[in-house]
């Protein structure tokens, strides 16, 4: 009598609803690297022209930690698979790509958000980018725990 | 007999009454006002009689003291003590005979007396009509009170003798027509100050006056510009200006110019008067509507898509100011001490709305001069702080004309 293990059911999704892994990754870093270079050209403009006067330290201390984790591991599997030649089987299902794309542009938008809406808001510049860590922190964590998933995986399809 | 003789006493005190009013001089006169330190009510029939040579020595020596030229004419009375008189033009000067024998055999050294004497002197030296309605007379009697204090350092009074005097003022009869005792008191030191400031003892000598706070920084705060206003400019056809004169014509001006509220500080021989804060243009024009009055330091104002751009992507330094006259018979340094945004914006809201008569009264003499100072700030980005330029971008007169005052002034 032999005893067989219930063996694991597999159904494989269709074609259509998966994504490669390396297109999720330029799209994904083609959407950071042109938000981040917005805001960043933006800041450095303002900051050559005194518009925050002595706080511009302040400033910059309030955008690097915001934009850079997330850019810094973008850029650095983008460089890594770069010295690959072979291409990553791995797909991914469109769904959580774009809903990791979203929170992206989302999460983007909140911080150029910020930054445009200065001139309209009484409160200090450096007041307003304060207040904004309230809800960009969370966001933050939301976004990189998506891109995070998308940018160190290995499964293979 | 006796029953007889008690008969004619009546009679003969009768007579010897009259024989020596007539050889005395007494004559019963009628005065149109007078002043008696305390009140301005004499109850009795006035009789008056020709001073005796030493009282009328006594007062020509205490008249030439005032420094001016007066044309006073001194008798003796049954007043009290001590009364100025006016009648029709003449100027009396009253005493009682009793009362001054007393005060020149004690050496004329009864201060009491003596500010009695300069007060009523005062009221002819600055040439007091006697006659006003109560509300008005509270200010004359002040400014004689100051120059009875001024008159009492030229007799040689020293500040203590002069500070004996409190007691003295406190226990004079208080009514509606004459000012409460402590302002008479002070008024009293601050006349015996400027009598000592004329003599180039009075450096540094506050006036003290306790209904209008002080200037909150004295010596001034280096200013961005000033400028000198002019005497001519300040004072037009007036004959015997006052200091109040001065303020009331700034005071004009800075209605005209739309200064709404300003406030009043007393300063070392004068006052400071101070106008609010306001929004200005680099080049010293005062910002449009309420945008010129800001509590705050305040962000651009946005119309368009340019200004948009403009607001998002420049400075746009906000430019303030803030005016303060100051009238004063002292010399006028500005210290270099550096002035937070802050500090001059709350100004106007510190000081007194009115000068006192203690300060009003003062006579806008040679040595008094009015000088406009002008604190500039300067808001680089919306972030920073607002810093006093200085010196400022601009002249004394451009802040003047531009603000509008000088031509208000000019009117």
């Amino acid at each position: 009598m032999s005893s067989a293990l219930p063996q694991k059911l597999s159904i494989h999704l269709p074609s259509k609803e998966l994504i490669p892994i390396d297109r999720v990754r330029s799209r994904l870093a083609l959407l950071w690297l042109s938000g981040a270079g917005l805001i960043i050209l933006t800041l450095v403009v303002q900051s050559l022209r005194l518009v925050y006067g002595p706080a511009v330290q302040e400033v910059w201390g309030w955008i690097l930690p915001t934009l850079m984790p997330t850019l810094g591991m973008i850029v650095t599997v983008l460089g890594y698979t770069a010295l690959d030649p072979a291409i990553s089987g791995t797909a991914v299902r469109k769904s959580f790509f774009t809903l990791a794309f979203w929170l992206s542009a989302s999460y983007l938008f909140l911080i150029l958000l910020t930054i445009f809406i200065q001139p309209l808001s009484p409160g200090s510049p450096v007041d307003l980018m304060r207040m904004s860590n309230l809800w960009l922190g969370p966001f933050q964590g939301l976004v990189a725990s998506a891109l995070g998933v998308l940018f160190v995986s290995k499964r293979q399809r | 007999m006796k029953r007889f003789a008690l008969r004619l006493i009546g009679p003969l005190c009768a007579l010897t009454f009259l024989l020596s009013a007539c050889c005395l001089g007494q004559e019963s006169v009628h005065i149109d006002g007078l002043c008696l330190f305390d009140s301005d009510h004499f109850d009795e029939s006035l009789y008056v009689f020709p001073p005796d040579k030493q009282a009328l020595n006594m007062f020509q020596e205490m008249l030439a003291k005032s420094g001016k030229d007066l044309h006073v004419v001194v008798k003796a009375a049954n007043v009290p003590e001590v009364a100025a008189a006016e009648n029709g033009n003449e100027r009396l000067l009253l005493y009682n005979q009793f009362v001054l024998d007393r005060f020149q055999k004690e050496g004329r050294q009864d201060w009491r007396l003596s500010m009695l004497i300069a007060h009523q002197i005062g009221h002819h030296a600055s040439n007091h009509s006697l006659t006003l309605e109560p509300r008005m007379r509270v200010e004359i009697e002040l400014e004689a009170d100051r120059f009875g204090g001024y008159l009492l350092y030229q007799l040689g009074a020293t500040l203590g003798n002069i500070e004996g005097l409190e007691e003295f003022f406190q226990n004079t009869h208080q009514s509606a027509a004459f000012p409460d005792a402590h302002a008479r008191f002070k008024a009293a030191i601050e006349g015996w100050h400027d009598g000592r400031a004329e003599q180039g003892g009075g450096q540094g000598f506050d006036p003290g006056d306790d209904n209008i706070p002080k200037f909150p920084s004295w010596p001034p705060p280096q200013a961005s510009a000033n400028m000198d206003i002019p005497r001519d400019l300040l004072l037009k056809n007036i004959s015997r200006p006052l200091v109040m004169d001065a303020a009331t014509r700034l005071l004009s001006a800075l209605d005209q110019a739309g200064y709404g509220e300003r406030s009043f500080y007393a300063v070392p021989g004068g006052f400071a008067l101070v106008s609010r804060i306001e929004h200005i243009y680099p080049d010293g024009r005062p910002k449009e509507g309420d945008e010129r009055w800001p509590l705050t330091t305040q962000p651009p104002r946005i119309f368009s898509l340019s200004s948009y751009i403009r607001a998002l992507l420049t400075s746009d330094p906000g430019f303030y100011r803030v005016i303060a006259f100051v009238v004063t018979s002292r010399p006028l340094v500005q210290s270099g001490a550096f002035t937070k945004y802050s500090s001059p914006r709350d100004w106007v809201w510190a000081g007194a709305n009115r000068l006192p008569t203690t300060i009003a009264f003062l006579g806008y003499t040679n040595e008094v001069s009015c000088t406009a100072l002008i604190y500039e700030f300067q808001q680089v980005s919306r972030n920073a702080d607002a810093i006093l330029h200085v010196p400022g971008s601009l002249t004394g007169r451009t802040h003047l004309e531009r603000s509008s005052l000088l031509g208000a002034l000019n009117k």
